[in-house]
């Protein structure tokens, strides 16, 4: 191996480690802990699924791809940038970047691996499963970093790790031959998703001197911080509201019952929404401190994002009142104040481990209890909505939006770090 | 050497940045100046070896950048604009890899720190850096060894008036020991009395000016009128286009 090669895979694989030990070994060591509530039987059961089963290749190559597509983006973070002027080939820097990617989903194979050993019987065939899983993890790593040549190497790494990962006989050699194949048809590293288009990320257009103009322009920023982030919100927020729709369906309820249940299915889904919209926006779309100096009170700035919030929060309160037309009324006086709530957590975010989504859960899982129990409190939460903005207000002109937060950097303004993503 | 032939690149379908852009960049500093987006950084990211050009070939002392790509980048460093590290490296990590890339000890990185005043930030994740100390961080990288080719956008920026004082002092050094510097900077104070040569992009191909006028004022007024995008005046001492 070149010596330019050599140093780049020592320096990858710390970083890999360094992601496997920040990002996933907490993962899995809780997924470890969960497990061991679990019976024996049920573990077996799973690893069978998992190593036995008829589309068990299929379900360990996504696993890895899964954590594979995590990885990679922070592994490649700059590979395309000021490190290709050093003295590496492009195709060095790809393979160690790959190295990296395969390393940081350690946790995952560690946890596989115990698990194939209590399906696969005899050395032999557990030797086979670990090396399947080596060439599975490698190949979802081929995946997902960035290649010059990237269609024809995804198609390639992509079977090679779905075959390698039945980790048996003929499959397993096929799939290290196509990994072998993906990895000489791949190329020199390429450029990340839209690194090579600055002009897409162009500054929007300048602050309109209308309020209306302003708040458009907010959620126009807001849109483009959240991305895919608001269908996964939705998805979050109605998962609760889903299971009180089975749990009216399957049971034969009162109509106080019913409206229990979608009270607080509506409101656990509005508290789950807002939490995960909540977030997303304090971490890609942090303080903005230029804009302060614009002329905008900070009353406007937390209305517009509660505003903001309220808005898309309103599918929620209308799937929920499917349920129930009686639950309409209570969510409906509600959801502006926890929308009021949640602009204001969006203001203390930089200071908290738990950034704003700690705060939302808490304040909108217990208005969601309340809610449920008394209906009428709905009223009070209507009342409450202009106090409630007003101290967000207060909250965003303490904001220090220009003090350095170190231990915060990471999440605040980079949307690369693990916890903001 | 620095040779650009038939350079060519655009970010996406609009208007290429560069078009069959040419340029021959000797010994001594050049400064690449320019208004804003005329190109300057880009041609800079395709003379690091950082943006591979949709067109044309970059040599560094006539290896092929990208096709010969450790031994043409074996001389070289770059110091961008916006430091874009791997976030999950330490500082030290980052220099050690410099080190061992560029053939040279360990010991060099640490002494590299030291000089930028992050040797007590070693042990820190790039994340854990401000975007002022990421700057010190690359700066530090281009110290290590002696790169022969140095390429630097805005090298001054966000510098306080020591550092600032550091990096001209390099700089002075690189040139004495005959090495190539390209800089581009909107701060020509600093560069005037160093530059050899100007070189600036407009509608997406290079100007060299090289000799430039021995008179300060006449220099000055030069480097003014094309780091505005204007055109060079017609000054009683030819500073003619190169190529």
């Amino acid at each position: 191996m070149a010596p330019s090669a050599l140093a780049l895979v020592r320096f990858h694989l710390r970083v890999g480690a360094r992601l496997a030990l920040i990002v996933f070994a907490p993962v899995v060591a809780f997924a470890c802990g969960a497990a061991g509530f679990f019976e024996l039987p049920f573990l077996r059961h799973l690893a069978a699924t998992l190593f036995t089963g008829g589309s068990s290749g299929l379900l360990v190559a996504l696993l890895a791809l899964g954590v594979a597509g995590m990885a990679a983006p922070r592994v490649c973070r700059g590979l395309d940038g000021w490190v290709r002027h050093l003295p590496a080939s492009g195709v060095a820097h790809r393979r160690a970047a790959t190295l990296a990617v395969a390393v940081a989903q350690l946790p995952l194979l560690l946890g596989l691996v115990g698990l194939a050993g209590l399906a696969v019987h005899g050395a032999g065939g557990f030797l086979f499963a670990g090396l399947g899983l080596v060439a599975t993890a490698l190949a979802a790593a081929v995946a997902t970093v960035p290649a010059r040549r990237s269609l024809p190497t995804r198609i390639l790494a992509l079977a090679a790790a779905a075959l390698a990962a039945i980790g048996h006989g003929l499959p397993l050699a096929a799939g290290v031959g196509l990994l072998l194949a993906a990895d000489a048809v791949a190329g020199p590293v390429g450029h990340g998703t839209g690194a090579r288009h600055p002009l897409r990320r162009q500054a929007a257009a300048p602050l309109e001197r209308s309020p209306r103009g302003a708040r458009l322009f907010a959620a126009r920023i807001a849109w483009r911080a959240l991305g895919w982030k608001l269908p996964e919100a939705y998805v979050a927020g109605l998962l609760p509201i889903g299971a009180a729709a089975l749990f009216v369906a399957n049971n034969e309820l009162p109509p106080r019952h019913v409206l229990l249940a979608a009270l607080l299915g509506g409101g656990v889904g509005l508290t789950l929404f807002l939490a995960e919209v909540g977030e997303a926006l304090a971490t890609r779309r942090p303080a903005w401190p230029w804009s302060r100096s614009l002329p905008q009170s900070a009353l406007q700035r937390v209305t517009t994002d509660a505003a903001f919030l309220a808005v898309h929060a309103l599918p929620i309160v209308a799937v929920a009142a499917l349920l129930t037309p009686r639950a309409l009324l209570p969510l409906a006086g509600a959801f502006p104040c926890l929308a009021a709530l949640s602009s204001g957590a969006l203001r203390r975010a930089p200071e908290r481990r738990t950034g704003a989504a700690g705060e939302i859960l808490l304040q909108g899982g217990l208005s969601a209890a309340l809610l449920a129990l008394l209906p009428w409190l709905a009223l009070a939460f209507l009342v409450l909505t202009l106090p409630v903005l007003r101290a967000a207000a207060a909250r965003d002109r303490r904001q220090k939006v220009s003090r350095w937060l170190e231990i915060h950097h990471l999440a605040i303004g980079d949307p690369q770090s693990w916890s903001a993503s | 050497m620095i040779r650009l032939s038939g350079i060519g690149f655009s970010y996406g379908r609009g208007e290429p940045v560069l078009a069959e852009a040419e340029a021959n960049l000797g010994p001594g500093l050049t400064l690449l100046v320019g208004p804003n987006g005329c190109g300057k950084s880009t041609l800079l990211k395709i003379a690091a070896g950082v943006e591979l050009p949709d067109r044309g070939r970059v040599e560094i002392d006539g290896h092929d950048l990208w096709t010969n790509e450790v031994a043409a980048r074996r001389s070289l460093a770059y110091v961008p604009e916006q430091p874009d590290l791997t976030p999950y490296a330490t500082v030290r990590e980052i220099l050690g890899l410099v080190c061992r890339l560029r053939g040279e000890p360990r010991q060099a990185g640490e002494a590299a720190l030291e000089k930028v005043g992050l040797a007590a930030l070693a042990h820190r994740s790039v994340r854990e850096l401000s975007m002022g100390q990421r700057r010190r961080a690359v700066l530090a990288a281009a110290f290590v060894g002696r790169p022969d080719h140095v390429l630097l956008d805005e090298p001054l920026e966000a510098m306080d008036r020591g550092a600032r004082d550091d990096v001209l002092a390099w700089i002075d050094r690189l040139i004495a020991a005959g090495a190539t510097v390209v800089t581009v900077s909107h701060d020509l104070e600093p560069f005037a009395p160093r530059a050899a040569r100007i070189l600036t992009v407009r509608d997406g191909k290079c100007r060299l000016f090289d000799p430039l006028p021995e008179d300060p004022v006449e220099r000055r007024e030069l480097l003014e009128r094309l780091a505005r995008g204007e055109d060079a005046l017609p000054t009683r001492r030819s500073a003619a286009p190169g190529r």
